[in-house]
């Protein structure tokens, strides 16, 4: 009896515990960019995704997280002796340009961070968390079923106009739009080069450990941050000797050297005209 | 009365302010946001909404002690609620009005009750507009001519001297054009001649596994390479020409190259004809080592054991010395057929005549003596190779089966004019003939993979070697002057091979094993003969050679692989057997042994700074049986080689370690690492000498050659200066035995390193500078020499426009060597591009070894051998090169 008891007062506890409100939330963007405006019909696309809690939110390429946990799930599928089809192969490896820097905000502790690769490591800019200065419109609209208000800002350089959701209250937003009175389901900027759009959105019980910037990444201000890169694109084959050379295998003196027959040639000229930030403000 | 009144309207006006403002103040509204639990709760959402209407007046979130402040302006507060909202809690809604505005106390109940979702409507992956491609437009610079010119530029591409293409530090296992692998390994001939203006993007697909069935058993490490041409490009005939010309004498650089793509049907070919020192033969290179055939022991490399001696190759540009006069035509063809069959035939030719005057100083060290010659030569080489290519492959994902077929004919025909104290006339002549046909398959059953390998080879190589007059009348023929000494040799090779695998992985675990069963057989014969009075007759019995050799040759090699976090150890144990059986015409011998190597490495990771990789193995091989001679051989006119029939087995034994170190941020990089190699081999050449011919005798021996080499490199990026610095630290001991004269002892070559490397930018201008410092001191049983060399070049490049550019490149050469005064070199050349407007025009000029300098020395080392080097330099030439797209 005491057996019975237990269990299903042990029952209880795991219905108890199952009970949990919502902690946190998964929602994912398509984010569109026209990054050369010289060819508009070329543009960029990426599934974004933001995790967010009522304090801090995580800001990163959904595609790139997609396709390295694909190709993880399918790494241990054939580790463990399974196979896996030629499809579910090709899409495991496929190489897809993602954007690489994940963005942190801690509502709380007015923090901003976001992590960059850097030659094999990663490291975290911190940065001042701003406040963007909303401007609430009385329009009204439903997207997906959610009733969204509108809000305009003007932020880096460009005038945007959002549409956020009230019934969701998060500050959080795709990239750093954010600290409105509801999630941000749509937005767009005026000249319509960049674009974000809700493309679906969960809810978990849990705390989700992507919502925090990983720990053991080295810090660095956003001053030093600029100098490095900076660095990189004054001369960038400079740069790639000296980071291949120190860290050469081979034992011998043999030179290394990269692409020095081209380091005659004038460095190709970037196409993207058209940046999401036009400035710092 | 009046001021009655204006006291009252003064009254009134005050008296409306008042209310005004108590109408339509500013208020502050204050609260503080709980939980049932009376837990504060942060950022939950604070809004202020008209009553009945959709719109947010205002809006704040709480703090983290849950607090929150407001400010409102002129609303008339009757008409507004206050709705405060949090994750995980009910919202709630109250009037203002109800509220006192400094203190609102609002406590939320948790809920279960779920937050509107959206579910997804399209698959969230990847569209594939974008996969895995680089549009090579914003890498292409006006002044590229052939696609290999953009690829070098691509970002985690890197392509070497010789042509090999690696993604991320590793080399790539195929080069497609439109998902079709025409070319192999043999991908330079279309990286050197597809025009860039053909290639719409470059694809770069990471992991990839050329063979199909594989996908889903095997990751690969390597990455391939697909070109994607644009529309324009398709279905018909491109390519380039290009005709140049220059002084002096009449200098010649032409080549024509037309391709056409279609879907299933591919062809690219070439022809290429200069005089002007550049080495075109080299676009013919098989490049990947990395392919299954290779495993096998190939028997149709070419080997010549004859030479006329001559200086080895100097490190520099090849167009400062190569007096050359070559043709190299190619002609690749591939048919895709319906059912996924790929049928290629490739063809390759190449004449390739060069001229050579050069002359070598040869100083030997013995305990007691030291022997110095010199031998100078003009040489005539010329060489034509011939080879076909034909490959049946097909590659779907439940079946694999390759057989490619292959033929090889190579020609040498070398004369020279020898100088030295004996003044000869020599000719050497190689005619080698191989056929090699070789396969894979792979079949599926069930959940088994079936796979094997053979191979079957046949090489046929006659040589000769003649020398006019006769020479050391007194060893070959009895004291009395003859006309001609000739050295003629052939070896036949048949060799049959097959292979077959197995693997299996367990988590971090993956073993494999493979079984692999050869069989050779060769026969060797060599005759010395001498022209006396008019007919040719052997010199003697001593010098002729008969072998008949029949080898079988089982392995069986275990392989291990454990990956646990970042570390990862391999271990791979080859156990071998070998049978020989010799017949020489005098007897019969045989060898029976079972033997085994190993493979281990080990890398470990010990921060995301530091890692380390430790290696050991050991490696015992058998080379070609043919080396196990009985009798003499005249390898060159002034070396006789007897190898006593002793087995020739090798051994090696390799330790390693390996530190590597890297901060990204402060962009340091660095490495150090120590290797100790012992080379065993189980004889020794006793080196008699007569005059300057010297008599190599093979003795039983066990010859334990050492070396240790411990080196640095440290590299630096300083970003305000533009500028990165390369510094690289060595230190090499070699250890050598040597017999001369029956006496043994130990040579020594001791070297020392420095290398430096400085890249910088200034304005349009990029300067490099790079620097090799080399001290040797060598010699034998510790009695050591110093000798000093130096080489730097400097070269500049200024960039005019997208359109054209100038470079200058400036070389030193230096050397000091004990006993004789410092040498030194300098070059200066000069080059310059440029693109026409309409893009299908391309002119280079250039103006090489502007300084004139006409002879190059250099000096190498090896063992108690010091040779320096004399040669003849081609004059200063100046080129002008068209090249029109079509």
């Amino acid at each position: 009896m005491k057996l019975i008891l237990s269990i299903f007062f042990f029952l209880l506890f795991l219905h108890n515990s199952n009970a949990q409100f919502i902690q946190s939330g998964r929602a994912i963007y398509s984010f569109t960019h026209i990054k050369d405006t010289l060819s508009p019909a070329n543009r960029y696309t990426e599934d974004m995704a933001l995790f967010f809690n009522m304090k801090q939110s995580s800001y990163f390429s959904y595609t790139k997280f997609y396709g390295d946990s694909i190709l993880q799930a399918r790494f241990k599928i054939v580790e463990t002796g399974g196979k896996i089809s030629e499809e579910e192969f090709k899409e495991a490896v496929k190489f897809k340009m993602t954007t690489p820097e994940n963005l942190y905000f801690n509502f709380e502790e007015g923090k901003f961070l976001f992590t960059h690769p850097w030659i094999g490591e990663t490291i975290a800019i911190e940065n001042k968390a701003y406040i963007i200065k909303w401007q609430l419109q009385d329009s009204t609209k439903t997207i997906e079923g959610l009733i969204c208000f509108k809000a305009v800002c003007c932020f880096k350089g460009r005038n945007y106009e959002v549409w956020y959701c009230p019934e969701i209250p998060t500050k959080a937003g795709p990239w750093k739009l954010n600290g409105l009175p509801g999630l941000i389901i749509q937005a767009k900027d005026q000249s319509g080069s960049i674009s974000f759009t809700l493309k679906s959105l969960n809810y978990s019980k849990e705390i989700l450990s992507l919502i925090n910037p990983p720990t053991l990444v080295r810090q660095v201000s956003q001053e030093q941050f600029n100098k490095l890169k900076m660095g990189l694109l004054q001369n960038p084959q400079a740069y790639i000797n000296a980071a291949v050379s120190g860290s050469s295998v081979s034992n011998s003196n043999d030179k290394v050297e990269v692409r020095k027959t081209d380091a005659s040639a004038p460095k190709p000229k970037s196409r993207v005209n058209n940046p999401i930030e036009l400035n710092n403000d | 009365m009046s001021k009655n009144i204006f006291l009252f309207i003064l009254i009134t006006i005050l008296c409306s302010c008042f209310y005004s403002q108590k109408l339509f103040a500013q208020y502050q509204l204050k609260g503080i946001v709980t939980s049932a639990k009376k837990e504060p709760l942060s950022n939950a959402s604070v809004r202020i909404i008209p009553i009945h209407q959709k719109k947010i007046v205002s809006y704040t979130f709480t703090n983290k002690n849950g607090v929150f402040t407001l400010e409102l302006n002129k609303q008339p507060l009757d008409s507004l609620e206050i709705e405060i909202s949090c994750i995980g809690y009910q919202s709630k809604k109250t009037h203002l009005k109800s509220l006192s505005f400094d203190d609102i106390r609002i406590e939320l109940e948790t809920t279960i009750n779920k937050l509107p979702e959206v579910r997804v409507k399209s698959n969230p992956v990847i569209e594939k507009k974008d996969t895995l491609s680089y549009t090579i437009k914003p890498f292409t610079q006006a002044t590229d001519a052939v696609i290999g010119d953009v690829l070098k530029r691509i970002p985690g591409i890197e392509v070497t001297e010789s042509g090999v293409i690696k993604f991320q530090g590793r080399a790539i296992n195929r080069y497609y054009i439109e998902g079709l692998n025409l070319l192999d390994d043999k991908y330079n001939v279309a990286n050197r001649n597809i025009p860039a203006t053909s290639v719409e993007k470059v694809q770069i697909l990471e992991n990839h596994q050329p063979i199909k069935i594989l996908d889903s058993v095997s990751f690969s490490n390597q990455a391939a390479l697909n070109l994607i041409l644009t529309d324009k490009a398709r279905g018909r005939i491109i390519g380039r020409l290009k005709l140049g010309a220059g002084i002096s004498p009449l200098l010649l650089d032409c080549e024509i190259n037309p391709m056409k793509f279609n879907k299933n049907t591919q062809f690219i070919s070439s022809y290429k004809y200069n005089n002007t020192g550049i080495n075109y033969s080299d676009e013919l290179t098989l490049l990947n080592s990395s392919n299954i055939s290779s495993r096998f022991v190939s028997n149709t490399t070419d080997n010549p054991l004859l030479s006329i001696p001559s200086a080895n190759i100097p490190r520099t540009n090849t167009q400062r010395f190569l007096f050359n006069n070559s043709h190299t035509l190619t002609f690749n063809q591939l048919y895709k057929s319906k059912n996924d069959v790929n049928i290629k035939t490739n063809f390759d030719f190449i004449i390739d005549k060069q001229n050579q005057n050069n002359s070598n100083m040869n100083t030997i060290y013995f305990p007691n003596d030291t022997i110095q010659f010199k031998e100078s030569q003009a040489l005539n080489l010329e060489k034509i190779l011939s080879r076909f290519f034909f490959t049946v492959e097909k590659n779907t994902k439940n079946y694999f089966f390759l057989n490619a077929f292959k033929i090889q004919y190579l020609k040498n025909r070398n004369f020279g004019q020898q100088n030295t104290t004996l003044n000869t006339t020599q000719s050497f002549h190689n005619n080698h003939i191989s056929f090699l046909n070789n396969g894979n398959f792979i079949n599926k059953k069930g959940s088994t993979l079936i796979m094997g390998n053979y191979q079957v080879s046949y090489s046929n190589m006659p040589q000769s070697l003649s020398i006019l007059p006769g020479i050391y009348d007194s060893i070959f023929n009895f004291g009395n002057v003859y006309d001609e000494l000739l050295q003629k040799l052939k070896i036949k090779t048949f060799y049959a091979g097959a292979e077959l695998g197995l693997s299996r992985r367990f988590n971090n675990i993956s073993f494999q094993n493979t079984i692999s069963a050869n069989f050779t057989n060769q026969n060797f014969t060599s005759n010395l003969l001498k022209l006396y009075s008019g007919k040719y007759d052997s010199v003697s019995y001593n010098f002729n050679n008969q072998i008949d050799i029949h080898q079988y040759f089982i392995t069986n090699t275990f392989s291990l692989f454990y990956k646990m976090r970042n570390a990862k150890v391999s271990l791979s144990v080859p156990i071998a057997y070998i049978d020989q059986k010799y017949q020489y015409t005098i007897k019969d011998t045989s060898n029976k042994r079972l033997f085994y190597n190993y493979n281990l490495s080990v890398q470990i990771p010990f921060t995301s700074r530091i890692s380390t990789y430790l290696s050991s193995s050991l490696s015992t091989y058998y080379i070609s049986p043919y080396f196990s001679t009985y009798n003499t051989i005249l390898s060159n006119y002034r070396m006789l080689q007897n190898n006593a029939g002793i087995f020739n087995t090798n051994k090696s034994f390799t330790n390693s370690l390996l530190i590597n170190y890297k901060d990204a941020l402060k962009i340091i990089f660095a490495s150090i690492g120590i290797t100790q190699e012992k080379f065993t081999q189980p004889f020794i050449y006793n080196n008699l000498f007569i005059g300057n011919l010297s008599i190599m005798e093979a003795l039983l021996f066990n010859n334990t050659n050492s070396s240790w080499n411990v080196g640095g490199r440290i590299s630096k990026y300083f970003i305000s200066l533009k500028t990165s610095l390369v510094l690289g630290l060595s230190y090499k001991r070699t250890e050598n035995f040597q017999m001369n004269k029956n006496i043994l002892s130990i040579s020594n070559v001791n070297s020392l390193n420095i290398n430096s490397t400085i890249s910088s930018k200034i304005g349009s201008m990029i300067i490099d500078h790079s620097l090799q410092y080399q001290r040797i001191l060598s010699g034998i049983n510790q009695t050591l020499a110093p000798s000093f060399l130096l080489n730097q070049t400097i070269s500049n490049s200024i960039v005019f426009s997208e359109f054209s550019f100038i470079k200058i490149n400036v070389e030193q050469s230096y050397f000091k060597r004990p006993g004789a005064t410092e040498r030194n070199f300098f070059f200066i050349d000069l080059s310059f591009k440029r693109k026409l407007k309409n893009k299908k025009i391309d002119i280079e000029a250039n103006w090489l070894n502007i300084l004139n300098t006409n002879n190059f020395e250099t000096l190498s080392f090896s063992a108690n051998n010091r040779i320096q080097s004399f040669y003849v330099l081609r004059p200063a030439q100046a080129m002008l090169k068209v090249a029109f797209n079509f």
